[in-house]
């Protein structure tokens, strides 16, 4: 039914349907306040059909957006609080024995829902996390020999402490790369927190706020973001790019090719967003800090700011060609 | 699914296109066809902003069915073209009812399609090619603006679009007029429309022809290779009547005699005729006519050329005439014997006057030109406005009584004095005369150009034509009727004949309408055949005409899809690049310095601010090379658009 559904999809209705997504966004920005870049980001990577990492310390925000992503775009949501005691099964489900049928019979575990959220997925064993990561990579569920797909679209946004604060287990690259994005949300500005100290609570304030699309909507605008046009020249700018990161001596290990791919998808997605048929070097340039900042290691210890400020390093490095 | 504003400004494009389509034909139709057709376009616009549903499906067959017995009982069938209309506009209005998809929306303006090109079975003159114009543009328009998908193009923006569509298929669609094989005879012919035959009859009775004399209508047009014969020979023959019964001539119910020898010799007329429908089989053509092109058409016995059918659309064929030719150098026995019948006890004081005649001029010449003299000399009037003649001998009471009257009185008058005095004579109808158009060297005749005239047998002769209208009054043969008339008698043309200018824009229109005429209207399988022959086919049939229309089809179209592939190819990228850079260099004279790694859009972003004057031109030339860079199936206008813009561009 979806199949038939994305084939009509044409001009007028995609129209419509990315109207929807700015209001959605605009409603985003009612309850995350200040943060248009992050919201948008996090926006083109669900639309790229990726997973968000967000990396900050505890009390800005990163819970609210996630719940407010899922409620605002009519997603089922569950949210998942990782722990140093929680155990694979606390996610994908159990297989509990039913005595009237005398089988096993499977709970699916909060990870069968549209949007998850993974919070704080460092506070987790490593057995633990690469239980959702597999998830996240496969999009089904294998228990007991059985194997369940997970919903349609199925979008994960994990949450972060910075690895310095204690008790964490931080994730291995291979398993960040797992992220479409990565961002960081960061502290509001003055006037802001003025705002958010003397408004209503985030919560009951997201409580009260309706769904905008629904899950019919997201699946025609992932469909439509790999139809964006990338043409000849943008391909030549990515590639100078990528180029950049394995040649020059700031990085330990240069751009993948599944970096690579990630970068022009994500920039798809933010392409459409500002309706354009076709991607142009700003989008690639948009979204290129939070699609390599967690892929890149560069030569010697930076901090988060720093590796950020790496993806900006690069733009600056690479002239458009 | 189409959103509601979307699907209202659909529904006004649709209302507009059938309003347009429909109007010319509602004033010919019962009003409660217009009261339907207003209340359904109403109720499906109401529908459309109150947001309502398509009526039920049996409702709407139960309407259709009442529409076509509405129709049925308000014409009593269905076919011809009155009544064929009349239910197109109804279903035309039952389909409004159920439009709601895209599918129906096109099923409409083909109806739309169809009514205008209906208009054309009505009125197809010159006037309503503008029409056609604006309603095929509208219902194009509105068809691309109903069925495309996603939103719909700004009006004007439409309206262009289509007109460039429109004007790209007039090669495709003169190719298809000329060539497209046509069929002679009743298959494209119209079916006959009830209504007032105007022009002449086959009947004549004192007054029939000057009824005639008043109408400005065109008869037919006719151009001459070569000068064109004086107007005292211009007689064109029509009807030629042999039957008298004391007040009216008709034609024989049949002819009987001999079919007819060609007289070809002597010098030849040759002239093309384009004739306007008459409803009647008549073909007009000088005397006598002996080579013709219209295939079916023949020469009767008494030399009057005749298609098979009647003449239901305007006809052009070509003829040559033999004006000296002998015609009827002997006659039988039963044409002699009809020619010289008069009803008995009818018109008793002519026959008298006849005896008496006959009694001084012993030779048949010496007789007709006695009564000739007689017309001239006695005090006879030539006139529109005859008094109508009263009682059962109305020769009688012209000749000796009124002796007012026009053509068709002294021709009536002399025949039967000639057949009184013995000598075989007819009478022949037709037009004489035709005025000249200058600009375009065709002869208009028109309906006041109906003329009636005799002929007399003559030993050794034959038929001899005698007009007793010239006798009478000259000028009416020598120039035109309204100068042979009193300036009392209202002539059609004449106020107009004293304005030079009205003149000239009156030869004008009738110079254009004469090659609409010829050249849309009358071109048929004769003229195309002659086209081909002038293509150099030696004996060209249908098969070679869609054989050239197929090669002219495919070389029109691959010089199309030909031209079509150079306009669009793609444009060489270095191309772009350098003109991108010209754009760059002038920015950065004006300190506007590209950063290696800036972007096209945050370039223009900066470059707008700091040479704010220069915003537009910099907004269009970076649209313009995004467009050839990153987008694609960019094309070589993109790349002489952005060629334009640059040079414009010196910040």
């Amino acid at each position: 039914m979806h199949s038939t559904d994305v084939k009509t999809l044409r001009s007028a209705e995609l129209h419509d349907d990315l109207q929807l997504v700015d209001r959605a966004l605009q409603d985003l920005n009612q309850i995350i306040l200040g943060k248009a870049i992050q919201v948008r980001l996090s926006m083109a990577c669900l639309l790229a059909g990726g997973h968000l990492l967000i990396e900050d310390i505890p009390g800005v925000g990163k819970t609210t957006l996630a719940h407010a992503l899922a409620r605002i775009l009519g997603l089922s949501y569950q949210r998942i609080q990782f722990t140093s005691d929680l155990l694979p099964a606390d996610i994908t489900g159990v297989s509990v024995y039913d005595r009237e049928r005398s089988t096993f019979r499977f709970h699916p575990g909060p990870v069968f829902s549209q949007l998850v959220l993974a919070d704080e997925v460092n506070r987790a064993t490593p057995k633990t996390q690469s239980a959702l990561l597999e998830a996240m990579e496969e999009g089904q569920v294998s228990a007991d020999g059985e194997t369940l797909p997970l919903p349609r679209p199925f979008f994960v946004v994990a949450t972060q402490n910075p690895t310095y604060q204690i008790g964490t287990f931080p994730l291995p690259e291979s398993q960040l790369d797992r992220f479409l994005m990565r961002i960081r949300i960061g502290y509001p500005g003055p006037a802001l927190e003025r705002e958010l100290l003397k408004g209503q609570d985030r919560r009951s304030l997201l409580l009260a706020t309706e769904p905008v699309t629904n899950v019919d909507t997201l699946l025609r605008l992932q469909e439509h973001v790999t139809e964006v046009f990338t043409s000849e020249a943008l391909l030549d700018y990515v590639q100078a790019l990528v180029r950049h990161t394995r040649e020059d001596a700031d990085y330990e290990v240069g751009l993948s090719p599944r970096a690579a791919l990630s970068l022009v998808h994500a920039a798809q997605a933010w392409a459409m967003l500002h309706r354009r048929k076709a991607v142009l070097p700003e989008d690639i340039q948009a979204v290129l800090p939070a699609v390599v900042g967690h892929r890149l290691k560069p030569r010697q210890e930076l901090t988060l700011q720093d590796a950020e400020a790496l993806g900006e390093r690069l733009l600056e490095a690479v002239p458009v060609p | 699914m189409i959103n509601p504003g979307e699907h209202l400004r659909r529904l006004g494009w649709t209302a507009a296109a059938l309003s347009v389509s429909v109007a010319p034909h509602l004033p010919r139709m019962p009003a409660w066809v217009s009261l339907l057709t207003l209340a359904c376009i109403g109720w499906r616009m109401l529908a459309a902003v109150r947001g309502w549903k398509a009526p039920w499906q049996l409702l709407r067959l139960l309407m259709a069915i009442a529409g076509f017995i509405a129709v049925v009982g308000t014409y009593g069938t269905v076919n011809g073209i009155e009544a064929g209309s009349a239910l197109l506009v109804v279903m035309m209005d039952m389909k409004l009812l159920e439009t709601w998809r895209r599918r129906d929306y096109q099923v409409l303006m083909f109806i739309s399609y169809f009514l205008i090109m209906a208009q054309l079975l009505y009125e197809p003159s010159m006037w309503t090619l503008p029409f056609m114009i604006v309603a095929v543009w509208l219902s194009t328009t509105t068809l691309m603006q109903t069925v495309r998908q996603g939103p719909s193009i700004p009006a004007p923006r439409a309206a262009r679009m289509v007109a460039s569509m429109l004007l790209l298929s007039l090669p495709l669609m003169l190719i298809l007029f000329l060539l497209f094989p046509r069929v002679p005879g009743p298959f494209w012919a119209m079916p006959t429309r009830g209504g007032g035959i105007s022009g002449l009859d086959d009947v004549m009775t004192p007054g029939s022809v000057n009824a005639l004399s008043l109408s400005d209508a065109v008869a037919f047009r006719a151009s001459f290779d070569g000068p064109a014969p004086p107007a005292i020979e211009r007689y064109w023959r029509g009807p030629v009547l042999h039957v008298f019964d004391g007040a009216s001539w008709r034609e024989p119910g049949s002819r009987p005699w001999r079919p007819l020898e060609v007289p070809r010799s002597g010098p030849q007329l040759r002239y093309q005729v384009t004739l306007e429908p008459s409803s009647r089989p008549w073909l007009l053509a000088l005397d006598y006519p002996g080579e013709w092109s219209l295939s079916g058409a023949y020469l009767s016995s008494d030399y009057q050329l005749l298609a098979r059918r009647p003449i239901e659309q305007l006809t052009g064929y070509s003829v040559v005439s033999y004006p000296d030719a002998l015609a009827g150098a002997a006659i039988s026995e039963r044409e002699r014997a009809m020619n010289l019948s008069l009803p008995a006890e009818r018109n008793p004081r002519a026959l008298a006057l006849a005896a008496t005649l006959r009694g001084q001029h012993s030779g048949d010449g010496d007789y007709v030109q006695a009564v000739l003299d007689r017309f001239t000399l006695e005090p006879y009037v030539y006139t529109l406005r005859p008094p109508a003649l009263r009682g059962s001998d109305p020769v009688d009471a012209f000749l000796f009584d009124t002796r007012r009257g026009f053509c068709e009185h002294f021709a009536s008058a002399f025949a039967v004095l000639m057949r009184a005095g013995g000598i075989p004579a007819r009478v022949v109808t037709g037009y004489q005369g035709g005025e000249l158009n200058p600009l375009n060297n065709r002869m208009t005749v028109r309906q006041s150009d109906a003329h009636a005239w005799t002929e007399v047998w003559l030993p050794r002769a034959g038929w001899v034509r005698v007009d007793p209208t010239a006798a009478v009054a000259p000028y009416r043969i020598e120039r035109s009727l309204a100068d042979a008339l009193p300036d009392s008698d209202l002539v059609p043309g004449r106020f107009m004949r004293s304005l030079p200018l009205l003149v000239m824009l009156q030869q004008r229109w009738d110079a254009l309408d004469s090659a609409w005429n010829e050249w849309v209207l009358a071109y048929g399988p004769d003229r195309q055949i002659a086209l081909l022959r002038s293509l150099g086919f030696g004996n060209p049939d249908w098969r070679s005409l869609t054989a050239v229309l197929g090669v002219s089809v495919i070389v029109l179209l691959a010089g199309v899809a030909a031209w079509t592939a150079w306009r669009y190819r793609p444009p060489a990228r270095d191309q772009v690049q350098r003109l991108y850079r010209r754009y760059l260099e002038r920015l950065a004279r004006r300190g506007v310095q590209r950063a290696p790694w800036e972007g096209p859009l945050v370039l223009a972003d900066r470059a707008e601010r700091a040479l704010p004057a220069y915003a537009g031109a910099i907004r269009s030339i970076t649209r313009s090379y995004v467009r050839l860079r990153y987008e694609p199936d960019a094309s070589e206008t993109e790349l002489l658009k952005m060629q334009r813009l640059l040079r414009g561009f010196r910040p």
